[in-house]
């Protein structure tokens, strides 16, 4: 038996409480002046008696009770281990052995792989244990710690579990793996145990070295830790070999950083070292590092790969020194956002005036624009500074109920689209014919007359005709995003467009006069939103609807890939299909928009369990096969009215259909904890019960 | 308020514990007691003729009865029927035990004794009682020899007012001694709160009984002797031996309620075999009971 949470049994110290509280009491108990004691004792000697052991009793049960408090708050459980060991049929020890199966230990050196050479030193050390009649444990770790096998006293099959282990692409945690030895094995163990540490410590400093000593010091002696490194000689194949790029919701393509961090020895402090990045045996890029004071280096590479591809790349320096000595390393991916600008008026009174607001808004109820792996970075100028922008570095551009807009900063634009960016042109109560002149209505191709505004407040102007058929339209089809058709709006400017440069109308409204305008101009797209984009003339901002149609709108705007999972609902489930012929996939890791992330396993060769969708939103998910990890995106319906049913059953329910992924993901049944402190509160609340009956029966209203 | 009741209140410890003058509280608890009833406190006695003897030479001659002699010229002397004087000794037991007043009552054991013992001594005198007491409480700390003089009164007074708790109660051992002070059968009166065990209170009482002596045996003891209304928990101190016992009174109530009333009983019984006047005084209760008693022994006795 263990204890998950050992700081509770600190509570025990409250166990003096009832003997002071006896003592004290009874050592500050008031003296009565009697004629005669002696004549009392007669008298009650049999009820002293009784009186006594049932003071022993009540003191019985309140130890009893903070004994059982401190128990149940402890979390006390049972492992198998634990319960062989005290049935006397279990094993002499445990060997608990952990092997780096990261993307470094896939490293060869002398025609074998780091990895290899772990698990042959692994192998021996089951060998060497196996004649103790010892029990043992395999987990692997990198991002993860996965057990492979625990509590196995079988040495075939263990030798068997550690040769099914491969390397995987991850890099390694070792804090995470320190984390998971502190929580599983945190407690002092049953049996004696050993626990094997594999791997090539391949972290850009020596913290989890320093880690690992200070888990060795506050251990118990009943554990032996064995930190085993295993490290390579030469540098070139200590890189990663592959890099799989994530894939980008609005890309083509992505320019991708990688960081290299090495250690170097024999070289000076300032001392410049040339590392070369080599993409698919083709040397891309050569950068010089320079060795810093504690020797060392660092260096970024910026590359542009295809988005969403597997790509063998390798790093390599000429210098030979550093090519032996260079003791640790690692890769940092930083992927590269939609880079989207605001060009924003710039003098709003009040924040919700913004357009940006609103848009920001739409895009982070994806888990689009915060955090690392976010997919839009979003920048927000006043048009004053629009001219002093590199605007080929961004990828769309948003101007919004802007009247500011001069005709270089026009110019500036159309420049820009032509080089093959996207504008996406939106009106307001802001923008008028006078601000724009001739400049604007040049630039956009048409004349924009004065802006209509419904007659009467309760009457609005509404969209018809809706092609679904568009891209940009197809996941409002059939009302499975809710319909665009009820969104009011009550003003719009009245746009006509030039003959000679008329664009595409990908909405109308009812009066026939364009809502949105897509036209292209040069190798870029231009786009016309004829109302506005924050609530002074529509209330569509407020409305569900508009969430998707901003993503859907930024994403075609941006030639983004389409997205094949966009017709699914909150309570569906997402299929991990691999491929027609290509095997399931292992694992499936699915990220929901919350950030929150699970990870299903596949057994036997079948694929993982479906996902089910619990909230709107864009789930990312990856698939893991070998080495190879394929991206997905599963877009979920956002309509919020249509959802929120879905979400009052499951609360009722408790149901949380992601739970199902933990699960798989668990350590298997024989070596997870059995906790057992629910018998512990029930005994609690019969002792408390009890004590305050006796207590009651005794004494009465006095406490002793 | 009538005239019963005026005097009721003079027997009410209480108010007798606010008088200083043992002359005047006995006086009061005695007069407050017979006031309204119609036998008087004073009983006259005198010698009362009984025969007539033939005249032996040796007897006085104030004896002979000259008229009988001028009819029968013979000496005759008449007989007269002496009536004795009682021998009263007041038994006051002094241990420590007796000095305990309890919470509720207004004087300790001690003192109601004393109180009774004064009225007492003042009533027997007034009689021309011989009376005697002695005070003990390991062993006889004060002895008066019985007598009827006019000073009796102030010496036993005096004594009763001085009276100081003694030590640890030998009840048996100072009961023997004591007893074996009085020479003359009379009238014994044990003023104690009996705290021995039962036989050592028989064993004790048939010292005097034996003597041929009439008991009269008050047992004082005081209100939460009886009732034990203690609630609080914590420790009895021995009045007597210091001695500290921690108990919960509320819990042991009962049981001390039983078993005190059980001990009344055996204490009752062995009065009972013994032919002693046995009276139980708490010393809230007024003084009437006493005397009543004490009044119902004398008639007895004359």
């Amino acid at each position: 038996m263990g204890f998950a949470a050992p700081l509770f049994l600190l509570g025990l110290a409250a166990l003096v409480i009832p003997f002071l509280l006896l003592f004290t009491k009874a050592s500050s108990s008031r003296i009565t002046q009697f004629s005669s004691v002696e004549f009392l004792r007669t008298i009650t000697e049999h009820a002293s008696r009784t009186m006594e052991w049932k003071r022993l009793l009540l003191l019985a049960v309140r130890v009893l009770a903070i004994l059982t408090l401190a128990a149940a708050f402890a979390l006390p459980f049972t492992s198998r281990s634990c319960r062989l060991s005290l049935w006397g049929a279990g094993p002499a020890k445990n060997v608990v052995i952990f092997l780096d199966n990261s993307l470094s230990m896939s490293a060869e050196e002398k025609n074998s792989s780091l990895l290899d050479q772990a698990r042959s030193r692994a192998e021996a050390v089951v060998r060497e244990n196996a004649d103790q009649g010892a029990a043992f444990s395999v987990y692997t770790f990198h991002k993860k710690v996965r057990p492979v096998m625990t509590d196995e006293e079988d040495v075939s099959k263990v030798l068997a579990g550690l040769g099914e282990i491969k390397a995987s692409e991850a890099a390694s945690d070792f804090g995470l793996l320190i984390q998971f030895l502190t929580r599983q094995f945190g407690q002092k163990p049953a049996l004696p145990e050993e626990i094997w540490v594999f791997s090539d410590f391949s972290m850009p400093s020596d913290g989890p070295m320093k880690l690992m000593e200070d888990y060795q010091r506050q251990t118990d002696p009943l554990r032996t830790l064995h930190w085993i490194p295993v490290r390579p000689l030469s540098f070139q194949n200590f890189w990663p070999r592959e890099m799989v790029l994530p894939p980008r919701p609005f890309l083509r393509q992505a320019r991708e950083n990688l960081t290299v961090l090495f250690d170097s020895r024999g070289y000076e402090p300032g001392a410049e070292v040339k590392l070369d990045l080599w993409v698919e045996n083709t040397k891309t890029a050569s950068r010089m590092a320079v060795i810093t004071e504690s020797g060392k280096g660092s260096v970024t590479f910026e590359h542009t790969f295809p988005a969403g591809g597997r790509y063998p790349i390798r790093i390599e320096s000429p210098e030979d020194s550093l090519v032996r000595d260079n003791r640790l390393h690692a890769i940092a991916e930083v992927g590269q956002p939609l880079e989207l600008l605001v060009v924003e008026e710039g003098v709003y009174e009040y924040p919700f005036q913004n357009p940006y607001y609103y848009v920001s808004q739409a895009l982070e109820s994806f888990g689009g624009v915060a955090g690392r792996d976010s997919w839009v970075d979003m920048a927000r100028i006043p048009s004053i500074s629009l001219r002093d922008l590199q605007l080929e570095d961004y990828d769309v551009i948003m101007v919004a109920d802007n009247a500011k807009l001069e005709v270089r900063d026009l110019a500036q634009l159309r420049a820009y689209l032509e080089g093959g960016g996207s504008v996406i042109f939106a009106l307001g109560p802001a923008f008028s014919e006078r601000n724009g002149g001739d400049a604007l209505a040049h630039f956009l191709g048409g004349k924009l007359g004065a802006p209509q505004t419904a007659e009467r407040e309760t009457s609005s102007f509404s969209l018809s005709g809706i092609d679904y058929r568009h891209r940009l339209l197809g996941v409002f089809e059939e009302g499975r995003q809710g319909d665009l058709s009820r969104v009011p709006f009550r003003s719009f400017v009245p746009f006509t467009q030039e003959a000679d440069k008329a664009g595409e109308v990908i909405l109308w409204f009812e009066s026939r006069w364009p809502a949105l305008v897509e036209k292209k101009e040069g190798s870029g797209k231009l786009f016309l939103w004829t109302s506005s984009l924050n609530q002074e003339w529509t209330s569509f901002p407020k409305d569900p609807l508009y969430v998707p149609f901003i993503f859907e709108l930024l994403k075609y705007a941006a030639f983004g890939a389409s997205v094949s999972d966009a017709q699914l609902h909150p309570g569906d489930n997402v299929v991990f299909d691999s491929g027609r012929e290509a095997p399931a996939f292992e694992q499936v890791m699915v990220r929901s928009p919350k950030g929150e992330q699970v990870t299903l396993f596949g057994e036997d060769g079948a694929p993982p369990p479906p996902y089910a969708l619990e909230t709107a939103g864009v789930f990312e998910w990856v698939g893991v096969r070998g080495k190879e990890m394929v991206r997905q995106l599963a877009v979920c319906n956002t309509d919020a009215a249509e959802s929120a049913p879905f979400y009052a059953a499951l609360e009722t329910l408790g149901v949380n259909d992601s739970k199902a992924g933990e699960e798989d993901n668990r350590a298997p049944e024989s070596s997870q904890r059995r906790f057992f402190y629910r018998p512990f509160f029930y005994l609690l609340a019969g002792l408390l019960l009890l004590e305050a009956w006796l207590a009651n029966r005794f004494y009465k209203p006095q406490w002793v | 308020m009538t005239q019963t009741e005026q005097s009721r209140k003079f027997l009410d410890p209480r108010t007798i514990s606010m008088l200083s003058d043992y002359r005047l509280l006995s006086r009061l608890i005695v007069d407050g007691f017979f006031l309204g009833h119609h036998r008087g406190p004073r009983n006259a006695f005198s010698l009362e003729y009984n025969k007539h003897r033939d005249y032996y030479p040796g007897d006085p001659l104030k004896l002979v009865d000259w008229k009988l002699y001028g009819k029968t010229d013979r000496y005759f002397v008449r007989q007269y029927e002496e009536e004795t004087n009682l021998q009263a000794w007041l038994v006051m037991d002094i241990s420590k035990s007796m000095a305990y007043q309890g919470e509720k009552g207004a004087v300790s054991k001690m003192q109601y004794a004393s109180y009774l013992a004064a009225a007492l001594a003042y009533l027997l005198l007034d009689q021309r009682d011989l009376v005697g007491m002695i005070q003990f409480d390991d062993k006889p700390r004060k002895v008066i020899l019985p007598s009827s003089r006019k000073n009796q009164l102030n010496l036993i007074l005096k004594e009763l007012q001085g009276m100081q708790e003694g030590a640890v109660s030998q009840f048996e051992e100072a009961a023997r001694f004591a007893a074996s002070r009085i020479k003359k059968r009379g009238m014994v009166i044990l003023f104690s709160d009996l705290l021995a065990k039962p036989e050592q209170i028989e064993r004790t009482l048939k010292l005097f009984v034996c003597q041929g002596n009439d008991l009269l045996l008050f047992h004082v003891l005081t209100h939460e002797e009886l009732r034990f209304p203690f609630r609080k928990f914590g420790f009895f101190q021995d009045l007597e031996t210091r001695e500290r016992v921690l108990l919960h009174p509320e819990y042991l109530h009962d049981e001390y309620t039983g078993h005190i009333k059980e001990y009344l009983e055996k204490v009752k019984q062995i009065c009972s075999k013994l032919k002693v006047s046995y009276q139980m005084l708490e010393t809230t209760a007024p003084y009437d009971k006493a005397l009543a008693a004490f009044l119902k022994l004398r008639s007895r006795l004359n």
